[in-house]
């Protein structure tokens, strides 16, 4: 199971946590993937620069909703 | 035995004014708390002045440590009277409980007060006693954790009449209403609300007096402690942490902030889990959760939130069931807002005054930079309900 952390906290939700994580959700049911990704919260890692933040082990990535479809190509899809 | 109170009023002014002529004061003093409900005769500014002269008299009075014998003979010696049938230009009750059980309650020319208890009815004994010719009821009793009361001027008693009731709403049937949606609601502003509202309707939405409803409910102490913010000095998260964590399985424990949520998690060897499910009615961030800790929330964002709806709270002229409709949301907001409103009696909070760096970021909202500043108005929004809150700075 690949474990996929996304922010929700102040500044990620200020920039589009909730729309990345809709985005997100959307994708893993499109592509029936949602027994081997797993979509977790998490609050501030203290990255908020990089907002919204979204980890996959100890990698941290910044995205935003208009970039979320082209992280789970590259970095989920990659992944699993 | 150590007891408090929840007070809170609502009142409906008689249609057409602005001003209501029933005033209600409450006072918190070192050994008791008090209740004044005054009504004046008449209505609209001469009513308000009447009924505000006498509440203040009783409230200056007794915050200044005074007996209530002597307030209730001031204010019978100070009232006007009428020129033609010697009545007094206002009414009152006053309730005074102490934090050891012992009560006062004292009433001259309003509607009795109602007394539940056990999810019965009591009924008050009558101890008249005269006061400068004046009679008066004064009962002194004591009370028990879960009692409560409802102070109410005529307007309740005289509502529908010539409407639906010829002969206005029988104080018998005010007090079952009141007994049954006792078991219902669970806080004093929802009774009287409750109340308030029925009287409208028997109005049909145009009250011929002021009507107005003051509930108390006797009650223990209920300690939340509010964490939100680190430290500003990492060294001090342990220290932070255990003041926060202080004190017995009784108190209430709410961690507001991210990082201070992340903090505690660490400290205390728990795990932090957060939710993904947002309340769609809601804009704010979903919820966490550690063992053990009652509610654990986003920061800044959601007190911010948490004090609009304590000032709407405040807000006796517009708060209705509706609020309460919307309290009952399960978002971050609504939930802290509820348990300090309606489960909580005195609130400890612990601060942490570090900034964050990432949130000095020109391209972030500046709300986010204000936790200081919310924190305070978070104070002052709770004192002004009747809160006592302790700040400690970390």
């Amino acid at each position: 199971m690949l474990n996929v952390s996304i922010c929700i906290g102040s500044a990620c939700h200020m920039k589009g946590s909730k729309a990345v994580i809709a985005k997100l959700r959307e994708l893993v049911a499109e592509n029936n993937v949602g027994d081997r990704v797993s979509l977790n919260g998490s609050f501030c890692t203290g990255n908020c620069q990089h907002a919204v933040c979204v980890t996959i082990g100890d990698t941290l990535y910044s995205l935003s909703p208009e970039t979320t479809e082209e992280f789970f190509n590259n970095e989920i899809m990659s992944r699993i | 035995m150590n007891v408090t109170t929840e007070i809170a009023y609502k009142s409906l002014n008689h249609y057409g004014e602005i001003l209501c002529g029933d005033t209600v004061e409450i006072v918190h003093r070192e050994d008791s708390d008090i209740v004044i409900l005054a009504d004046g005769m008449g209505s609209g500014v001469r009513a308000n002045m009447l009924s505000t002269l006498t509440s203040k008299i009783f409230g200056s009075m007794l915050e200044s440590g005074a007996h209530l014998n002597d307030c209730v003979a001031t204010v019978i010696d100070t009232l006007p009277e009428d020129a033609a049938t010697g009545a007094s230009y206002s009414t009152f009750t006053v309730l005074q409980i102490f934090h050891d059980g012992r009560a006062t309650l004292i009433e001259y020319d309003n509607p009795e007060a109602v007394f539940l208890r056990g999810g019965r009815v009591m009924e008050i004994p009558r101890r008249e006693r005269v006061e400068l010719g004046k009679s008066l009821n004064d009962y002194r009793f004591t009370v028990q954790t879960g009692d409560t009361f409802l102070l109410m001027s005529d307007g309740t008693i005289h509502a529908g009449v010539g409407r639906r009731f010829s002969f206005g709403w029988p104080w018998e049937d005010i007090a079952e209403f009141a007994r049954r949606q006792h078991e219902r609601f669970q806080s004093p502003m929802r009774e009287a609300i409750g109340i308030c509202e029925a009287c409208l309707d028997l109005y049909e939405g145009k009250p011929g007096d002021d009507t107005t409803v003051a509930c108390i409910r006797v009650t223990g102490r209920q300690i939340v402690h509010l964490m939100t913010g680190p430290a500003r000095n990492p060294e001090d998260d342990g220290r932070m942490v255990s003041a926060f964590m202080s004190g017995d399985a009784s108190v209430k424990r709410i961690v507001s902030g991210g990082t201070s949520a992340s903090i505690l998690s660490r400290v205390l060897g728990r795990p932090l889990r957060v939710s993904l499910e947002y309340d769609p009615e809601s804009t704010l961030p979903p919820m966490g959760e550690i063992e053990g800790i009652d509610l654990v929330t986003e920061g800044v964002l959601t007190l911010a939130e948490v004090i609009r709806i304590i000032h709407a709270y405040a807000d006796i002229g517009t708060i209705g069931r509706r609020f309460f409709e919307k309290l009952e949301r399960p978002n971050a907001a609504d939930r802290i807002a509820k348990l300090l409103i309606e489960e909580c009696t005195e609130v400890e909070m612990y601060v942490g005054t570090a900034i964050n760096a990432a949130y000095q970021n020109p391209d972030l909202p500046l709300e986010l930079g204000m936790r200081q500043n919310l924190t305070r108005q978070l104070a002052e929004a709770l004192r002004g309900i009747g809160k006592p809150v302790t700040l400690h700075m970390f």
